[in-house]
């Protein structure tokens, strides 16, 4: 855990606990099931807020603690070493983790005035959303186009899945969305895309602890 | 359904959005020399136009940006869109 860990204590629970059951459910397919979703519990996800004469000078020291600049075109996400920054609104990031290395006071510390940084990890929920109808899946509860020419690794966006706000992020091509949610919205949103997995079959795979 | 010009995300369907009103009425330059007519006048009076109509709306379930949309009242067509703080083209 880094220095300026400040989510140590109490220890994290999701709010899917005890809602989500590995497993595999829904219809039956040759070849196995269309659908794969996990959660992934006790993220660290810092939102960066800069203003529009301090986005530039924010985005280089982001690049200075993590290596890579925050895309400045809208709803573009990048990934490195497993963390996710994602375009959310103009000169607004999210930087999510699976650990706390660089945590909200780390880089609030790094930012000094030019930008609020707050920490959204305990108020959200992510969902991973994987399998060859991933895509088939989506648009059952939005309306974005999830075309692979339309919406590939790299792309993310806030829209509304499932009558749930939700930012979606695509990682890969396979593909592998990441859906985070309020975590207060969590367990519906589990119960509507376990419902809308159905038709697909879909397995549930345990959590890792992290990430 | 309407499809919404965001000035950052692109089209996006209208239930991400929320209505914002008549984006014409300007805030008052002088507070304190404004009359009560002029300050009802500001806050209640609204046209009803038949026809294009300027309008905010809020990208509430995307990037939580307010923009201004001109919008057809009776085609309901989205003519031009653009920041809230910017201009639309005419």
């Amino acid at each position: 855990m880094g220095s300026a860990c400040v989510f140590d204590k109490p220890e994290r629970l999701s709010a899917l606990s005890g809602v989500i059951e590995p497993g595999t459910f829904g219809r039956k397919i040759a070849g196995g099931p269309g659908i794969t979703l996990r959660e992934r519990p006790n993220l660290s996800i810092i939102q960066v807020a800069a203003y529009a004469d301090t986005a530039e000078e924010t985005g280089a020291v982001i690049q200075d603690l993590i290596g890579v600049l925050p895309p400045p075109e809208p709803n573009r996400s990048i990934m490195v070493d497993s963390i996710q920054i994602c375009w959310i609104a103009p000169h607004k990031w999210w930087i999510i983790e699976t650990d706390q290395r660089h945590g909200a006071e780390f880089i609030a510390g790094h930012l000094g005035n030019g930008a609020a940084v707050t920490s959204q990890g305990h108020g959200r929920s992510c969902i991973r959303l994987s399998g060859p109808s991933a895509r088939d899946l989506l648009p059952k509860g939005c309306t974005l186009d999830f075309h692979p020419s339309r919406f590939s690794a790299g792309h993310c966006a806030q829209t509304s899945l499932g009558h749930s706000n939700a930012l979606i992020n695509c990682i890969d091509d396979e593909p592998i969305f990441d859906l985070y949610v309020f975590r207060s919205y969590a367990v519906s949103f589990w119960e509507w895309i376990a419902d809308a997995a159905g038709e697909f079959g879909y397995q549930v795979s345990s959590s890792p602890e992290h990430g | 359904m309407l499809l919404i010009k965001c000035p950052w995300c692109g089209e996006r369907d209208m239930v991400e959005f929320t209505h914002g009103g008549d984006a014409t009425k300007v805030y008052p330059k002088d507070p304190n020399a404004t009359t009560s007519e002029e300050w009802h006048d500001f806050i209640y009076l609204r046209e009803n136009p038949c026809g294009e109509h300027v309008e905010y709306w809020h990208h509430v379930a995307g990037c939580r940006q307010w923009l201004k949309v001109r919008r057809d009242t009776t085609t309901h067509d989205i003519l031009t869109t653009a920041p809230a703080d910017g201009d639309l083209d005419t």
